[in-house]
């Protein structure tokens, strides 16, 4: 039976239903959408590599940057027919994505949503691999990494990864290496494939003007998934990461950075925080960098006018008990920027009123994504990925936050256990 | 790798009659000539939020280029009521998260500026906030933050400082820089190598006082259509902008942005660049000549999804998939300049393979060898993003924008047209397409 849910404050419907064989369906449907968007994944990302495998009945390590190969090669079918080309049949767009912590198969289009969705769950549910097209497959992705290597901010963010974790695979690039990549065999694929592409480890989201009973049917009456055997999501081999940072500071110089650039990481011990919901401590952290460093704060109106900076971004992130928070800014001056940036962090009173008007603009965010199908899916997948569960009480958690206890949280926050990265343009001399 | 062709039914001529009707809201539109610029107003109730766009277009000039992302960027930064940028993000703020922004680019040959607004529409807000929002964006155009008639120095300083920031960046992007510096190659001083990030040695020419000059000129002689999109009440908004736009300037129909080419290249140049990147960036440039208006319109569109517009291309499917060569190849036209472009990153040592078969995949064409059902795919797809862009307010705008200034049919109409697109049409546009430059910038030599 299907649940019934509500996006509370924004009028949006969500039917949800855990299947026997434990993939999790919920579908969205929007009023007044010509698109629909339809997203199937399982919570297998780079981050996992070694793992209980129940063919070999042992623990096993699969080289770095399998996830990404096996979302490859995923789009290999035995018939020969790829998916791009099913789709293609109707105009329908198809892609898929790989993250540290998921992997993701999509569609979206206007036409044949039900033949469209049964085929998604099919291919995504007939790995076909052969020594033969895995070896074909190495020349494609080693480009996309050296691609991806030649960008001065992708470099900067994997490089962040290795000063901030001493052990965690965070350390390792989602694609792996050229070398790593070149080592990877059809069992590595089928190992994990059957590890973590069972439907126990798999969500199905559906989004766009329809009908939720007839789409609930499809998925209960596709054959290939009717086939597949409840799996337990196997047991990953934990590993111990210390709470202190690897590397404090760093400067590299690099041919292709024409501006210098600034990356400072904190890394936070999370459960220091009484607040144990996870989301809502995420919710106050992100409101307080917000205030302090955001748009509105005055730190970045006296920072631009010193020249210190011309531009500044903030990320925050759980990586398992520990909260991220980077600092990425385009600057000549890095060290005066991060000094500067732990005086405002000091000395710096919230008022009630930036509060309230953070708020207010996020609740009106909310409603705005609400405008875009994907965008939507995209914040739900979010929560199931860094919480397990759907939020859809977004908007009251927003509302009840409180200016006492985002100042007790701030005082908690501290800028000791940093990592600095400073990439400069190797040629700056000759200028 | 064998690629089967799958036997798909053929829906020839009948593509359109097996699609469904476009769910939800219709667009009701009109245009309303506001003594010197048009307002083009689009009701419908599709989405929570309005979203108003005014487009300025101006015949390009290479020194201008600098000077309108300075300005523009000067606009949106701060104004005479709101005199910081912290002023104005708390304004924005008030108006319940509303984003301004402003894009400048190239279009043929005209340079454009869009200053952008997207709010949530006062039925989820309070009311009066369309008035309050419109006002605003009145503040911004007209009353920038000039004393004396200077630019605010401090507003002025972090622009210039963040605009050779930027200027500096395109080289970090060595995908884009790659094409730039393809055009370049192509045809120096020529209309279709300028980009629109700017250029230092003008930066440098500019203070607060000239600055100010210029955007004297350019409110006066720039021309302006300004779009609203949303779940609207039409004589409200025509109310607001005739209160809130009072302006008189240019008013002429343009009909000069197609750029025509008149040197052809008989044998390509070729042009390898030292650059420290792993990857090599290859962009190819080839001039389109003498294309008729449907052809221009619509047969080349198809003609390049079949080439390269798709991951069902002869180039993904041949240079990617078949011989593993690279991760992303794509071709794009452009009917405005008469261009297309052909971009992939590779490995140094396979450039003169990968020019091989990129030249075979274009004589393919040529020859005739393609399929009725790869022309199929591309019709199906095209009409898909005709049918897909009801749901982006921007891109709704964007559409009504070509219909004015080109005379572009609106998507219903392409969608009918697409459809009589023939094979012997794609092989024409193949003879009228002349590669002119072929430009590889970087990378490593792989022993």
């Amino acid at each position: 039976m299907m649940n019934k849910l509500e996006l509370l404050g924004i009028d949006q419907d969500i039917y949800f239903e855990k299947l026997d064989n434990g993939l999790e369906v919920y579908i969205l449907p929007f009023k007044n959408k010509n698109n629909y968007f339809v997203s199937y994944f399982t919570k297998f990302g780079s981050l996992i590599l070694d793992f209980y495998s129940e063919d070999e009945k042992k623990m096993i390590h699969v080289p770095e940057g399998i996830a990404h190969f096996l979302e490859h090669k995923m789009f290999e079918q035995e018939d020969g027919v790829d998916p791009f080309e099913f789709f293609a049949k109707s105009g329908t767009g198809c892609n898929a994505s790989t993250s540290y912590k998921a992997t993701r198969y999509y569609c979206m289009g206007t036409e044949n949503l039900h033949e469209n969705l049964d085929y998604l769950i099919n291919y995504v549910n007939s790995p076909y691999f052969t020594d033969e097209n895995v070896e074909k497959e190495k020349g494609i992705i080693c480009e996309e990494i050296n691609m991806l290597k030649d960008n001065p901010e992708w470099f900067a963010e994997e490089e962040m990864q290795r000063m901030l974790y001493q052990k965690h695979s965070f350390r390792i690039p989602i694609a792996g290496s050229c070398e790593s990549v070149r080592t990877i065999t059809k069992e590595d694929l089928y190992n994990t494939y059957n590890a973590f592409y069972n439907p126990n480890n798999m969500y199905l989201m559906i989004g766009g003007e329809v009908n939720p009973e007839e789409i609930i049917k499809i998925i209960k009456n596709n054959k290939i998934l009717n086939e597949k055997e409840k799996r337990e999501i196997p047991e990953i081999k934990k590993v111990k990461e210390p709470i202190n940072v690897k590397e404090k500071y760093k400067e590299v110089e690099l041919d292709n950075v024409k501006t210098n650039k600034l990356g400072y990481a904190i890394k936070i011990d999370s459960t220091m925080f009484k607040e144990k919901d996870k989301f809502e401590l995420s919710l106050y952290i992100g409101m307080i960098l917000n205030i302090y460093f955001g748009s509105t704060s005055i730190f970045k109106d006296e920072m631009l006018e010193k020249g210190y900076l011309s531009t500044l971004y903030l990320e925050r992130m759980y990586v398992d008990d520990f909260l991220i928070i980077e600092f990425w800014a385009e600057t000549d001056k890095p060290n005066e920027l991060i000094k500067e940036l732990n005086k405002h962090f000091k000395n710096y009173q919230v008022t009630k009123e930036e509060v309230e008007r953070c708020k207010k603009v996020w609740i009106s965010s909310e409603v705005m994504t609400t405008d875009n199908v994907e965008a939507t899916i995209s914040a739900l997948i979010n929560d199931i990925i860094e919480y397990d569960e759907i939020k859809t009480n977004k908007i009251e958690y927003i509302r009840n936050m409180n200016y006492e206890k985002l100042l007790k949280i701030k005082e908690k926050i501290d800028f000791s256990n940093t990592s600095t990265l400073i990439l400069k343009n190797k040629e700056k001399k000759d200028d | 790798m064998c690629y089967n062709i799958t036997t798909t039914k053929l829906y020839i001529n009948n593509i359109l009659k097996n699609r469904h009707n476009i769910r939800g809201d219709k667009v009701k539109y009109i245009k309303k000539v506001l003594g010197s610029y048009n307002l083009h107003m689009l009701k419908t109730n599709r989405f929570k939020t309005i979203t108003i766009d005014l487009i300025f277009r101006k015949k390009i000039k290479k020194e201008d280029i600098t000077k309108r992302n300075v300005l523009a960027d000067l606009l949106t930064f701060s104004s005479k009521k709101y005199p910081t940028r912290r002023e104005m993000a708390i304004h924005q703020q008030d108006l319940y998260a509303c984003e301004v922004d402003f894009s400048c680019y190239r279009l043929g040959n005209y340079y454009n500026t869009d200053i952008s607004l997207l709010c949530l529409n006062e039925k989820y807000t309070e009311k009066g906030m369309l008035d309050e929002t419109i006002k605003y964006l009145s503040e911004i155009v007209f009353n920038p933050n000039v004393t004396n008639n200077k630019f605010d120095s401090t507003s002025f300083e972090i622009i210039k400082n963040n605009t050779i920031k930027q200027i500096h960046s395109i080289e970090e992007d060595t995908r884009k820089y790659s094409l730039v510096r393809m055009l370049e190659n192509m045809g120096e001083s020529e209309t279709y190598s300028l980009h629109g990030f700017g250029y230092i040695e003008d930066l440098e020419k500019i203070n607060e006082e000239n600055i100010y000059e210029y955007y004297q000129d350019f409110i006066k002689s720039s021309g302006l259509d300004i779009f609203i999109i949303g779940d609207i009440d039409f004589e409200q908004v025509e109310k607001l902008f005739k209160d809130n736009f009072k302006f008189n300037i240019y008013h002429k129909k343009d009909n000069d942005f197609v750029i025509e080419h008149k040197k052809i290249r008989k044998i390509p140049k070729k042009i390898v660049e030292d650059y420290p990147s792993s990857q090599s960036k290859l962009s190819i440039g080839c001039k389109i000549k003498n294309l008729t208006e449907f052809e221009r319109n619509y047969a080349l569109t198809i003609f390049n999804m079949i080439l390269g517009g798709s991951s069902e291309s002869k180039l993904f499917r041949n240079v990617r998939e078949k011989n593993s060569l690279c991760y992303y190849i794509s071709s794009n036209s452009n009917k405005i300049d008469n261009l297309l472009f052909i971009t992939s990153g590779i490995t140094k040592n396979n450039f003169d393979k990968v020019i091989k078969l990129i030249r075979k995949e274009i004589n393919e064409i040529k020859k005739g060898n393609f399929t009725l059902e790869e022309i199929e795919k591309a019709k199906i797809r095209y009409i898909s993003l005709m049918d897909e862009m009801y749901d982006y307010p921007s891109q709704i705008i964007s559409y009504y924008y070509a219909a004015e200034i080109l005379n572009s049919d609106l998507p219903e109409e392409r969608k009918k047209m697409i459809d009589k697109v023939t094979k012997e049409d794609i092989i024409s546009v193949s003879n009228k397409i002349y590669m002119d430059t072929i430009y590889l910038l970087g990378g490593e030599d792989d022993e």
